[in-house]
């Protein structure tokens, strides 16, 4: 009855159930429910570490939650320079430290604590035994003991202008260093202190000879002002300020300061190498182990990016094999987790690296779920995800290593991409870079490997290597990438050039990839290292890794004056891989470097026999000679003569 | 029963039902709104080979046989292969059918080839005037003889006992020394040969043996009066056939190709035409090398004079060819970026992939704009160029173009600027009658075809195709089934940028034993697809190294344009000599005439002229061009040191030279 009064038959309620559900599933098809995905992120650790070197870094320990502290700059400007390096909380300066070390980095918030004020004493005794102790924003007791008065209160300087031993070309590009934290005035320079560097004319790095030994003290603080150059620069709580509101933060908004755009010099390099092989070595030599693979005189580190899984990715790659390169393509995981697809280039998974899309929706990035074909459910694949699904495409022979953010693209929370990456235990990041409307050159400071940092200061396991020119294609960014290479070739710096490996679709792609095709020409016919960011990364670990220690030095004869005429030092050092080179200083003071044995008897009688051989350098405008280290353990006795 | 039937029609949701149909009805009309008739493609225009005229010019003689269509390829007559191969060594050949050959003919006339078919259409008088003039020192090239020969060879070979080949065994007559040779000794070599074991003649005395194959002799000289008879046992004419022309079944057609699900069969490729032994990386161009070092071997009794396949003193020539298919805008900056090195490309232009202005652009600035065509009726899925029936402007049937249609667009839209003259196939796809391919370029006008050879991978991705895989490096003129030459010429494509055969090292050695050992044409293909697609760092390097590398070899780097008006320029040179053995002077007439367009077009490039750089052992040891003389010092030697060149201006020329002592350590007469 009520059946023939409503119409409602059996079949046309299935009819009208059914293309609802149609309409239903086509509208979601359309507009599906996203579902929430997190990345998973890894926290930074402030566990001391033991180097087998002679430098210690002391650090404050754990820093209150909230605030950042810049002391892990130094750790990294040591490895960098020299190689092995121990960084210490600062709670553990005592004997044992001030006997096990040569040189001692008191950073600018190890300084500041009352147990590094109430070790004056013997931080005295320590430089007067020879010790060289550099002490950042040194405070209270500190500084009435080793500082200038610090009356003259904070200051902002424009430049650096006088930096000691230096030379002009060095020294003018140092000056473009923006100077991003104030220094600490006085009103008088410290008695009996030569200043080693200078900002608008007022010392701000000086040092004094004790004893044997020398204090360095630092009025400016340097781990933040590298920093803030290589890691980036962000806003109050890390978040970072988009130099364009309304789209997605780009790592280029993380560049500090908008006058390293076109720089051709990494300035922050420069400044680390200053502060160790001229300021460090005021009073002591600096034996070091060279930055470059190979004891090659300069380094192309080369990666590529694809768009796309098609065509053939990987083909730069494979051509810098050639040239006994390992060099990473950075490749996007397919959207779709079929993995029918069959590509040649899978046989060379090796190349292969990961280009991880932040916002995966809009690479239509999803793991999804379907209904009669149609998509009503779907979850944006975080990092973890887009890696494993790559490494799945891959096969089994992948083992994806290095991470690059497609596109430049960063995250609102600083820290946020590299505690991402480093949580997916991958070992480097290319992420950093030009991107978005900043003019191209080398806007980090930097193009070697760093280790990237959570918002407080401390260390991830993960490496970031800065792109320093980006797919150069027009006139004046290929000039500037040549002009930097051929620096780089000439001073010993790395220079991370990133192509694109997508097809050559336009006169620019044309010009970039002849750009690409020179510079190697260029690195092969000038020795320089070519390699990719993952290989300079592992070699810097492997540095960190070695054993460099100066374990006695003696002088040999003296003048009628007195002065030494021939001095001795005893260097120690283990590796366990080969192309690591020991930095040997030409010149000390009036010495000079004389010759090399093997062995350390060999300092009292040398033989022709044990000699060995060197290769002269240049590091910083200075003449330095290279000691290849074989893999194993070497005690050389290395002579200077007047 | 009708008032049930009624109510149940009442009770239908007549709404749902409508529903149901308007949604069927969107659902056609969605799936099928690219739905267009497709007609058959008409006939194409196809144009025979051309009986060849007779010539009565030059100093080698070829007799053709009469024409006779053959309805198998073991039936095809290959006799006119000879021509090609005259042209390319020697220059223009005289040439005049078997039946009508008399004495008169053998007038001013240095060498005469007799080819298989024709050496049985030869009556007795005309073998007993042919042996009456070898006695007074001619030299005459036989193969595989048939008919009444016994009297000049005083024995005949068995023809019924011919047997199939496979190698060449020894080549001690070759003029070509060292690795060269080595090369020839690798060479495959499928044809026939007569076993040939004279009881009644003596070898090293009544005969000699130049070169065997499969152990047997295959060329044999036999001295007769003054002159000497080169025999040929084996059927060298379609030895060069099958691996020029390729090797197809005995109805001249390929195999076509069975799509993915074996549902329908697609066009046959052009690298099925690729003779199995020649199917790979192939450095050596087996057919120039072996063809070169036969006829070098008569110089010795008679020598001639030659016209060289390039101008001035090039050693080989590069053309340089881009198939532009797809991606429009790059081919145009590519072609940008060669002019802005001062290099020109011949690209070959498919239909409606690049806009009319873009050829013109192209045109302007020198680039030479040739045909890339698909078969009307035998092309690859996806790429067909089509022409189609429009209802206000919207395309409601189909059809594929034909050759000319293609050929006709591509010419209006070059206009004012010269037509196109050379077609590549767009897909690397040939018909499935290998004959009618070039039977359908030759009635749309052109000139050239460079389909054959290397591809992009379109029949077998991973399929490594590169360098001489028709065994040749020159244009050569195919066979029809009548047994006469088309007028197009077939140029083979050497290296493409897409196969995987292809890397710079390998197209290096390529350019640079083009150079120094084959002087032949490397013809690249530097696809504009494979930058985009599947960009490679050989490929990068390659096409921007190349010209510089053959400029660095004297290579001669002329567009397809060019290059085949010079080869229809040096065909209607004239070169004859005439020898006297007593002073060892052999006197060279040569005629270049360069027309008044060309002329005004500031092209007069003519070619070398060759002759022999030893005679019996004896060197060069003097020579005057047009009565002055020239230092023998100066001259240029060809790779395998076997001829001098000396470079030509246009106009008429009587060059003279003399052979001396040179080498020999004895002193001359007194």
């Amino acid at each position: 009855m009520l059946r023939s009064r409503t119409n409602l038959h059996p079949y046309r309620v299935a009819f009208w159930a059914f293309a609802l559900l149609i309409l239903a599933l086509a509208l979601l098809d359309r507009h599906p429910i996203d579902l929430a995905a997190e990345d998973e992120l890894s926290e930074g650790s402030w566990a001391p570490r033991r180097g087998r070197g002679d430098t210690a870094v002391i650090l404050a320990t754990e820093p209150p939650a909230g605030q950042a502290t810049y002391g892990y700059a130094w750790v990294d400007l040591i490895e960098q320079e020299i190689g092995p390096v121990s960084a210490l909380p600062v709670d553990e300066l005592g004997a044992e430290v001030y006997q096990s070390f040569k040189t001692l980095i008191l950073t600018a918030d190890a300084a500041s604590t009352q147990t590094a004020q109430s070790q004056v004493e013997a931080l005295e005794r320590f430089s007067a035994g020879g010790g060289t102790l550099l002490i950042e924003l040194p405070q209270g007791p500190l500084r009435q003991t080793f500082g200038a008065d610090g009356r003259g209160g904070w200051r902002q300087a424009r430049s650096i202008t006088a930096a000691t031993g230096l030379e002009p070309d060095n020294l003018e590009s140092l000056g473009r260093l923006p100077l991003l934290v104030p220094f600490k005035g006085s009103t008088e320079p410290r008695a009996h202190a030569e200043t080693l560097l200078a900002m608008d004319g007022a010392p701000v790095i000086y040092a004094m000879r004790r004893g044997e030994g020398a204090v360095i003290v630092a009025d400016a603080d340097f781990g933040q002002l590298l920093t803030l150059i290589q890691r980036g620069a962000s806003g109050p709580h890390g978040q970072v300020q988009q130099r364009i509101s309304g789209r997605p933060p780009l790592a280029s908004d993380l560049v500090s300061d908008l006058s390293l755009q076109g720089e051709e010099v990494p300035l922050a390099d420069l400044l680390e190498r200053y502060l160790v092989h001229h300021v460090l070595s005021f009073q002591h030599p600096v034996f070091a182990l060279w930055p470059v693979p190979n004891g090659a005189r300069g380094a192309l580190v080369l990666s590529h990016s694809a768009s796309s899984l098609d065509g053939r990715p990987l083909w730069r790659s494979m051509h810098e094999r050639t040239l006994r390169a390992r060099t990473p393509t950075f490749v996007p995981a397919p959207q779709s987790d079929r993995l029918d697809q069959a590509h040649h280039w899978r046989d060379e998974p090796g190349h292969a690296a990961f280009l991880w899309h932040p916002y995966p929706d809009e690479a239509e990035l999803y793991q999804t779920w379907n209904l009669f074909g149609f998509t009503p459910l779907r979850r944006p694949l975080p990092l973890t995800e887009q890696r494993d699904r790559l490494s799945a495409w891959l096969g089994s022979n992948a083992s994806i290593q290095g991470i690059r953010s497609a596109e430049g693209l960063w995250h609102q929370e600083h820290d946020a991409p590299w505690r991402a990456m480093d949580a997916a235990g991958l070992a480097y990041s290319a992420s950093l870079g030009p991107s978005g409307q900043l003019q191209p050159g080398i806007l980090f400071g930097t193009c070697q490997p760093f280790r990237a940092t959570d918002s407080r200061g401390r260390p991830l396991r993960l490496f970031e290597v800065p792109i320093c020119f980006e797919h150069p294609s027009d006139p004046d960014s290929i000039g500037q990438f040549q002009a930097a290479l051929e620096r780089a070739g000439q001073e010993g710096w790395a220079i991370h050039l990133h192509m694109n490996t997508d097809g050559i679709r336009s006169k620019d792609d044309l010009a970039a990839s002849s750009a690409w095709h020179e510079a190697l020409v260029y690195a092969e016919r000038h020795q320089l290292w070519i390699g990719g960011p993952g290989e300079l990364a592992a070699f810097r670990r492997q540095r960190s890794e070695a054993e460099l220690k100066v374990r006695n030095w003696s002088v040999q004869t003296t003048m009628a004056d007195g002065r030494p005429r021939v001095v001795e030092f005893i260097v120690e050092a283990a590796t366990q891989h080969r192309g690591t080179h020991l930095v040997i200083p030409a010149q000390l003071g009036e010495l000079r470097f004389d010759s090399v044995h093997r062995g350390e008897a060999a300092a009292q009688r040398p033989a022709m026999a044990d000699r060995v051989a060197t290769t002269p350098a240049q590091l910083l405008g200075r003449d330095v000679r290279l000691l290849q280290l074989h893999p194993g353990f070497t005690t050389v006795s290395i002579r200077f003569t007047r | 029963m009708a008032r049930s039937l009624r109510q149940s029609w009442r009770r239908l949701p007549r709404l749902e039902l409508w529903l149901s149909i308007i949604a069927a009805i969107a659902l056609l009309i969605h799936n099928l709104g690219d739905f267009k008739l497709s007609r058959p493609a008409p006939p194409e225009e196809q144009q025979p080979a051309p009986a060849p005229r007779e010539i009565n010019q030059g100093d080698v003689l070829v007799l053709f046989p009469v024409a006779s269509q053959s309805s198998s390829l073991q039936s095809l007559s290959t006799d006119q292969l000879w021509l090609n191969a005259i042209e390319r060594e020697v220059g223009r050949a005289r040439m005049i059918e078997a039946g009508s050959f008399t004495t008169n003919n053998l007038r001013d006339v240095a060498w005469v080839v007799v080819p298989r078919r024709a050496s049985s259409q030869l009556e007795r008088a005309q073998i007993d005037a042919l042996q009456a003039w070898v006695n007074t020192g001619g030299v005459l090239i036989l193969e595989q003889p048939e008919g009444p020969w016994r009297s000049l060879l005083n024995t005949l070979p068995v023809s019924s006992a011919r047997r199939p080949t496979r190698n060449v065994t020894s080549f001690d007559g070759a003029i070509t020394r060292g690795a060269v040779r080595d090369e020839l000794l690798r060479m495959p070599i499928r044809t026939s040969i007569i076993p040939w074991t004279p009881d009644e003649l003596v070898r090293g005395h009544d005969y000699e043996v130049y070169m065997e194959v499969d152990g047997l002799p295959a060329l044999v000289s036999i001295p007769s009066g003054d002159g000497k008879v080169y025999m040929l046992l084996i059927d060298i004419g379609r030895a060069v056939a099958n691996l020029t022309q390729g090797l197809t079944g005995e109805d001249f057609t390929l195999d076509q190709n069975p799509n993915e699900d074996a549902s329908e069969f697609g066009p046959p490729f052009v690298a099925q035409m690729i003779s199995d032994p020649l199917r790979g990386t192939i450095m050596v161009p087996f057919v120039d090398l072996l063809l070169r070092n036969l006829l070098l071997i008569p110089d010795q009794v008679r020598p001639i004079a030659r016209l060289w396949a390039y101008p001035e003193l090039h050693r080989g020539a590069l053309l340089v060819t881009r198939t532009a298919t797809e991606y429009a805008s790059l081919s145009l900056e590519l072609g940008q970026a060669d002019s802005s090195r001062g290099y020109t490309t011949s690209y070959f232009i498919s239909e409606g992939l690049l806009a009319p202005e873009h050829i013109l652009r192209l045109a302007r600035h020198g680039h030479s704009l040739e045909l890339a065509a698909t078969w009307a009726d035998s092309h690859s899925a996806g790429r067909a160029i089509t022409r189609s029936r429009t209802i206000f402007g919207h395309p409601w049937s189909v059809r594929p173009a034909t050759m000319r249609e293609q050929t006709t667009t591509l010419n209006n839209q070059l206009n004012p600027y010269p037509p196109a003259i050379a077609h590549r196939n767009l897909e690397g796809v040939w018909t499935t009658d290998i004959l009618e391919g070039w039977s359908r370029l030759q009635a749309a006008g052109l000139l050239l075809d460079s389909t054959l050879g290397s591809d992009a991978g379109d029949f077998d991705p991973s399929l490594e195709l590169f360098g001489y895989t028709h065994g040749t490096g020159h244009a050569w003129r195919p066979i029809d089934r009548n047994g006469n030459r088309f007028q197009i010429y077939e140029l083979p494509v050497h290296s493409v940028d897409r196969n995987p055969g292809y890397s710079w090292p390998r197209l290096r050695r390529l350019i640079v034993e083009s150079a120094e050992r084959y002087h032949t044409t490397i013809v690249t293909d530097w696809r504009v697809d494979t930058l985009v697609e599947a960009p490679a760092w050989d490929a990068l390097e390659g096409w921007q190294q190349v010209r510089a590398l053959a400029h660095s070899q004297d290579l001669w780097v002329p567009t397809l344009s060019e290059y085949t008006t010079f080869l229809f320029r040096r065909l209607s040179s004239d070169i004859s000599s005439t020898w006297d053995s007593e002073e060892r002077l052999l006197t060279i007439k040569a005629q270049l005439p360069v027309s008044e367009a060309a002329q005004r077009a500031d092209d007069t490039r003519t070619p070398a002229i060759a002759f022999p750089a030893r005679i019996d052992g004896r060197t060069v040891d003097r020579v005057e061009v047009n009565g002055v003389d020239l230092d023998v010092n100066e001259l240029s030697l060809s790779g395998d040191r076997a001829t001098h060149l000396l470079a030509t201006t246009p106009g008429i020329h009587e060059i003279k030279v003399w052979w001396g002592y040179g080498n020999l350590e004895i002193a001359p007469p007194e």
